[in-house]
């Protein structure tokens, strides 16, 4: 097949499996998929809850759209980051290679400092997990994605520095695609949170409609 | 390889033999044999909790146990015969058989293949010690919120409950991710997908059914820690939180859950059907395809298990429609069993007493399961002991029939010898008398109004009879196992040895020796047709049956890497640690409230001593290389 | 062109499948159009310009992701734009902003994460996951009346 050809031309080995894709690569698509439904489940819980609390602090209050922007635009830019360092893996350049790991990893410190700095700052306008379903489901799923980034943080700093003694193999270079992988995963949920949590998140007067459904629990 | 010198403290355990050699595992033969003795273990203990439940209820207004301990009782009774016994089972016998049917030499990957065991077992010992640290779960296996909230119970069972079955999904997760490679990327050379046995297909859409459904298990139960151990919201209502939003995301892991329970039955049964018909499997396409068909339909399903929640009538209708539709592949199935039967020589051997007892009792399950996609009828029959009748006899006279058969079916290649035939015959019969006895009356007790979970009833409401014959049909189920641990014995302490293909098997695990070595394949076998193996050994069968032409047998060639003996994964003891690990860290996140809702954990320390211990367990897995030099 | 749902697209919709759709040629000298398929040459131009960079034996250059970072970018300003305007779109701002999270989600999908040029069997597995998880929230969501229009204020 062609594709398989440029495949081939691309990463200079199609694997001996009855795919034709490395164990290791199949693994991680599979793992993607799972991870789907696991983001899925707490966006779904977070839509369940979107305009149910009953109590403040509400999203239309507290949700900082330019700084949100910012760090969704530096995570994104970590991504082409991702792209730039296999390449230049694929074309076995050691140091390149190792610059741009680091400016990802640069880069998604960068968002999870943003991330914390927006916790700090919602925790001391009174918005805690407990607080109400807004906190309880906002922290729990950006806690989750944070977590997910932070994982990522690690086994980049991990491949930067320990994975690549002296030589780029075709088996490390496939274990860089993994965590490439992995990387553009967390950078496309964090996508469809920014646009649900951020962009959607209130676009219809949230804090008259919770007053009013507090109202009719309350009077009836 | 990458060499970095990973600090050892222990070294990489070599021997074969030893207390060393099943901790550092990572053959699958030997995990399948872990899977499948802990799982009979659990088997026996859900079991006693089922006779002590059985034992309470047989007369009117008993009082064997309080109703308190009775909670607990089913709770852990469904918990454990769902997670602990028949989805381990069931990996018991992927393990062991999905490397051999597809003609590999292990799994994609062994030592993550170890690590689901190990998380499995500390998982499961965790969840089960809650029995001793002040009370088991006492929910329901299904934990509806808010009931296990921290206000309607308090105490540590509900959190024992909701973190051990974390652990238990992630080893199920690792599992699923293994096999869904190994089924894709490791088949024989020749072996397509239409031309895999039925059991891999089987496993293949059960894996995939595990990849997407544990983790919505998974969140469910994460929120339901947070907000026992955190104080979080998700379902409190006095914050707005909505308890039907626990039942939605339980029931969309559960309704998938149960395909995943019984697909590996069926396939089992699909392998042992033709074998001892002697005829190959009536319309493979079709069976294959109504697998997947089931696989997909089930995830649009799971509302009919909230019909008398209150979502209205638009979603009801839906849910009916398409649960009803979902009968239409098990039906195809059915027929092309009862197809592949029909007209064949029946060998009728206790593994083929099981399978044609799991298609029996599957129909009359699938019958009375018919009856509550409607929600008028269901709107009756919901929490009484016809829903109670329903799934026994769709996940014990489906999923434990069809593993037994699996079980005297695979036997002789799994240890060498054949389990006894007089002994089988008497465990089947007293088990599915004692089935029947149990769980028929309970179709009638239900439409006669007796509830499900509770502890006791009044006299005069008619049901003592029936419940006392259920009570009879228990003990008569535990006189059975008690004969299946009979003939157990019996084979393993005697002399016999079977022969590799006692059966005349069609696949291709009975072409190796039985034991099979550690490698499993001396040479990787080209395959040329579906049921390969029985068309090598009977080629003149090829036209007759398959209607093709016999083709000349191209030489295979050795799969020694050039002269030297073949290389197997070396054993290695960081699965064993990451799940410890894991498990600790896990533990670690109860919060030990009794009355007085707090949010510190009580065992902060723990949390990071698990932390520990799994990144030394996980940095030690990564940097050791899969093969040792020197290794064989 | 050899999964499935191409096959299947061409075996309806093109002139030489013999499908049931269309009506057979009456000449056989007749030569075949240069449109095939219901939208023929009028596809998103933009394929061909992206399989000039990649496709036809060319690697993907750091050029190319360069300005796949520069379209997500671009996006998520113009996200955020529309976000700041009030009631521009009224009832379809969800659905706008749920369109552009979509195609910046495809295209770090397909190109960042390379799956258009990579084997189907991977597309097959994410999208099946992606897909499963997209249909039952959306019919959990709309179960529990998260897609009713939003109560009124009484006066």
């Amino acid at each position: 097949m062609a594709q398989a050809a440029l495949e081939q031309e691309q990463h200079g080995h199609v694997a001996d499996t009855n795919t034709g894709i490395s164990n290791r690569k199949l693994l991680m698509w599979v793992f993607l998929a799972s991870d789907c439904l696991f983001f899925g489940s707490f966006i779904a819980t977070y839509l369940v809850y979107r305009n149910e609390s009953i109590v403040g602090p509400f999203p239309n209050e507290i949700l900082d759209i330019p700084l949100t922007s910012v760090s969704t635009f530096v995570l994104l830019m970590s991504s082409l980051a991702m792209v730039l360092a296999l390449h230049y893996a694929q074309k076995s350049q050691l140091g390149l290679t190792r610059f741009w790991i680091l400016a990802v990893v640069v880069l998604g410190s960068v968002f999870l400092g943003f991330q914390v700095y927006e916790f700090k700052t919602f925790v001391n306008e009174g918005l805690t997990i407990r607080s109400n379903l807004f906190g309880t489901t906002f922290f729990v799923l950006t806690g989750f994605h944070g977590l997910h980034v932070l994982m990522g943080v690690l086994w980049l700093l991990g491949m930067a520095f320990a994975h690549f003694k002296g030589a780029l193999t075709s088996r490390s270079v496939e274990d860089l695609e993994m965590a490439g992988l992995y990387w553009h995963f967390v950078d496309i949920v964090w996508i469809i949170i920014f646009t649900v949590i951020y962009l959607i998140g209130f676009s219809d007067g949230e804090g008259i409609e919770t007053i009013e459904h507090a109202a009719s629990i309350i009077g009836g | 390889m990458t060499t970095i010198a990973f600090p050892t403290l222990i070294s990489r355990p070599t021997s074969y033999t030893g207390l060393w050699s099943w901790i550092g595992t990572v053959d699958h033969k030997r995990i399948g044999t872990l899977y499948g003795v802990t799982a009979f273990l659990y088997f026996l203990i859900g079991g006693i909790e089922a006779l002590i439940i059985r034992g309470q209820l047989r007369t009117a207004e008993n009082d064997l146990v309080s109703p308190e301990v009775f909670n607990q009782l089913f709770t852990m009774h469904g918990t454990t015969m769902v997670f602990m016994v028949v989805m381990p089972m069931s990996a018991a016998f992927f393990n062991w058989m999905i490397p051999l049917m597809i003609g590999a030499r292990d799994v994609a990957f062994p030592r993550l293949n170890a690590f689901s065991y190990w998380a499995f077992l500390f998982g499961s010992i965790f969840l089960n010690l809650s029995f001793v640290f002040g009370g088991a779960p006492d929910a329901g296996w299904f934990g509806y919120a808010n009931l296990t909230g921290n206000t309607y119970s308090p105490g540590d069972g509900v959190t024992f409950w909701a973190l051990g079955l974390t652990i238990l999904g992630v080893a199920s997760l690792a599992a699923s991710f293994n096999f869904v490679v190994t089924i894709l990327n490791m088949r024989a050379p020749g072996m397509g997908l239409m031309k895999m046995p039925v059991f891999i297909w089987m496993a293949l859409v059960t894996s995939v059914l595990m990849a997407l459904a544990m983790p919505v298990i998974a969140v469910a139960l994460i929120q339901l820690a947070m907000d026992r151990v955190l104080d979080t919201n998700f379902f409190n209502p006095v914050a707005g939180g909505d308890p039907v939003l626990w039942q939605h995301l339980f029931w969309l892991f559960g309704h998938p859950e149960v395909y995943i329970l019984i697909l590996p039955a069926m396939g089992i049964v699909s392998e042992t059907l033709p074998v001892f018909s002697k005829k190959p499997l009536f319309g493979y396409p079709a069976i294959v395809l109504a697998g997947a068909v089931i696989g997909f339909m089930g995830w649009f399903v799971w509302s009919h298990h909230m019909f008398t929640v209150g979502l209205g009538p638009a979603a009801n209708s839906a849910f009916t429609i398409s649960t009803m539709l979902i009968a239409v592949p098990t039906g195809v199935k059915i027929f092309n069993w009862m197809g592949t039967i029909w007209g064949g020589k029946l060998h009728l051997n206790t593994s083929m007493l099981f399978s044609i007892g799991f298609i029996a009792m599957f129909i009359i399950g699938g019958l009375s399961g018919v009856t509550h996609a409607s929600p008028p009828t269901d709107a009756q029959q919901q929490d009484t002991y016809y829903i109670v009748a329903h799934f026994h006899y769709v996940l014990f006279g489906g999923s434990i029939l069809g593993l037994f058969a699996g079980g005297y079916y695979w036997w002789p290649k799994m240890t060498g010898k054949r389990l006894g035939e007089t002994f089988g015959k008497w465990h089947f019969w007293t088990m599915l008398i004692g089935f029947n006895l149990t769980f028929g009356p309970m179709h009638w007790l239900g439409l006669n109004g007796m509830p499900r979970r509770i502890s006791t009833y009044a006299e005069g409401m008619g049901w003592e009879t029936s419940n006392a014959i259920a009570t009879v049909g228990a003990m008569l189920i535990a006189v059975s196992v008690l004969v299946f641990i009979i003939n157990v014995i019996r084979t393993i302490s005697s002399k016999q040895e079977a022969e590799d293909d006692p059966w005349d098997g069609r696949t291709l695990e009975w072409s190796i020796p039985s034991p099979p070595p550690a490698y499993n394949f001396a040479r990787i076998p080209q395959v040329k047709s579906l049921d390969d193996y029985w068309y090598t050994k009977h080629p003149e069968l090829l036209h007759d049956e398959r209607g093709e032409q016999a083709e000349s047998v191209a030489p295979v060639e050795e799969d020694t890497h050039g002269g030297g003996s073949i290389h197997l994964p070396s054993m290695s003891y960081y699965p064993f640690v990451v799940a410890i690990g894991m498990s600790i860290g896990v533990i670690g996140f109860m919060d030990g409230q009794v009355d007085i809702p707090s949010t510190e954990l009580q065992f902060p320390w723990l949390s990071a001593v698990g932390i520990v211990i799994g990144m030394w367990g996980l940095l030690g897995w990564i940097f050791e290389p899969v093969t040792e030099e020197g290794g064989h | 062109m050899a999964n499935p749902i191409s096959r299947a697209w061409r075996k309806l919709f093109y002139q030489d499948s013999g499908s049931y759709f269309l009506l057979p040629k009456v000449d056989a000298a007749y030569p075949d159009p240069p449109n095939e398929g219901p939208f023929g040459e009028a596809g998103p131009p933009v394929w061909h310009w992206i399989d000039r960079f990649t496709y036809g034996g060319k690697v993907a250059t750091p050029f190319f992701y360069t300005i796949i970072g520069v379209w997500l970018a671009l996006l998520t300003l113009v996200e955020v734009y529309f976000f700041t305007i009030d009631d521009f779109f009224g009832s379809f701002f969800v659905t706008i902003m749920l369109l552009l999270a979509l195609l910046k989600f495809v295209i770090v999908v397909a190109f960042f994460m390379h799956l258009r040029f990579d084997k189907n069997i991977l597309t097959l597995v994410f999208t099946a996951g992606f897909l499963i998880a997209i249909f039952v929230f959306v019919i959990m969501l709309s179960v529990q009346g998260q897609f009713a229009p939003s109560p009124q204020i009484a006066p």
